[in-house]
């Protein structure tokens, strides 16, 4: 398999997927967010968005909170370490693949 | 891919300020400490002018340290049950204290050249370069956070230092109408901002914010 081709299959499948990057890259700037903000940021209904944050969660990328806002509930996702790690290292990934291509 | 990313990053950076609250209770703020300020230079004739520039900047640092929990107080209400709650990265202690060791000397170095220009130039030429620097450094905060409405706002500072210039004011009232000015437009640029925001808007019933937590 030649360095390139390696490259590609080298990406984190978890981040690899759109939603799930796009939502890494929300989380990545800030400490924590709720889920109505990545609803209304990532345009994924309630149902998706739920999916591909269990997904991250499993893969130890976000870590999830429930808390109460007065009566109200309201569930925080934080990047974590390891998850922001990750998404660096996607970027990167990305980055090289791309020079080397152009 | 990439611009989408750095899209998705520019947007929560200026999420802070999507509502306009930090312009309306920033005006305010700018406004309360002008008329302390025209209050303090009242008082400089009299016995107890000490004692007032204590109070002065008790007050000050009140409003200030007010206006922060205020905004986060007004977010609470409107913002995050409309948009979502967004909690920002703190800097480590280190990079905080640095962080503030730069922005006092810089603070202590433009006050004492302000107060040395203000000794040596007149208040027409003083506050054209006020309005100046006002405008740099709201031009800076605009480019940042990707905000045009900070570009209005520091073409307002410069219209406002050269309307100093051109009226030949004395300093006092000067400064009453350079924070004044700077106040109202800031106020109105929120207001707006704050109008469209809750016109673009709908606060979540308690059932619907509820469904997006039981989803996961």
């Amino acid at each position: 398999m030649s360095n390139e081709a390696r490259s590609f299959t080298d990406l984190d499948r978890v981040l690899h997927e759109p939603s799930r990057l796009m939502i890494a890259s929300l989380l990545y700037t800030v400490e924590k967010a709720d889920f109505l903000y990545l609803l209304n940021e990532s345009g994924l209904t309630k149902g998706n968005l739920s999916a591909h944050l269990s997904k991250l969660e499993a893969a130890g990328y976000v870590v999830i909170e429930k808390t109460f806002r007065g009566k109200i509930p309201r569930t925080l996702i934080a990047l974590t370490d390891t998850g922001r790690s990750a998404f660096e290292e996607y970027r990167a990934a990305l980055k090289k693949i791309v020079d080397q291509i152009s | 891919m990439k611009d989408s990313l750095q899209d998705a990053a520019a947007r929560t950076r200026r999420y802070w300020f999507v509502d306009g609250l930090n312009e309306m209770v920033g005006g305010g703020t700018i406004l309360i400490i002008a008329a302390l300020n025209y209050f303090l230079d009242q008082a400089s004739q009299q016995p107890w002018a000490g004692l007032a520039t204590v109070v002065f900047f008790v007050l000050v640092v009140g409003t200030l340290v007010g206006a922060r929990w205020l905004i986060v107080l007004l977010k609470e209400r409107i913002t995050y049950p409309r948009t979502g709650y967004v909690a920002y990265r703190t800097q480590s202690a280190p990079q905080r204290r640095r962080h503030s060791l730069i922005i006092g000397m810089t603070a202590g170095l433009l006050g004492a050249a302000s107060a040395m220009a203000g000794m040596i130039l007149q208040a027409n030429i003083f506050y054209i370069g006020v309005g100046l620097l006002v405008a740099l450094v709201t031009l800076y905060k605009g480019g940042q956070y990707g905000l045009v409405r900070f570009y209005i706002l520091a073409g307002v500072a410069v219209l406002l230092g050269c309307l100093i210039g051109v009226l030949n004011l004395a300093m006092e009232a000067a400064l009453l109408v350079f924070l004044g000015g700077l106040a109202f437009s800031w106020m109105i640029a929120g207001a707006i901002t704050l109008a469209r925001y809750l016109r673009g808007t709908r606060a979540l019933a308690d059932a619907d914010s509820a469904t997006g937590t039981e989803e996961l």
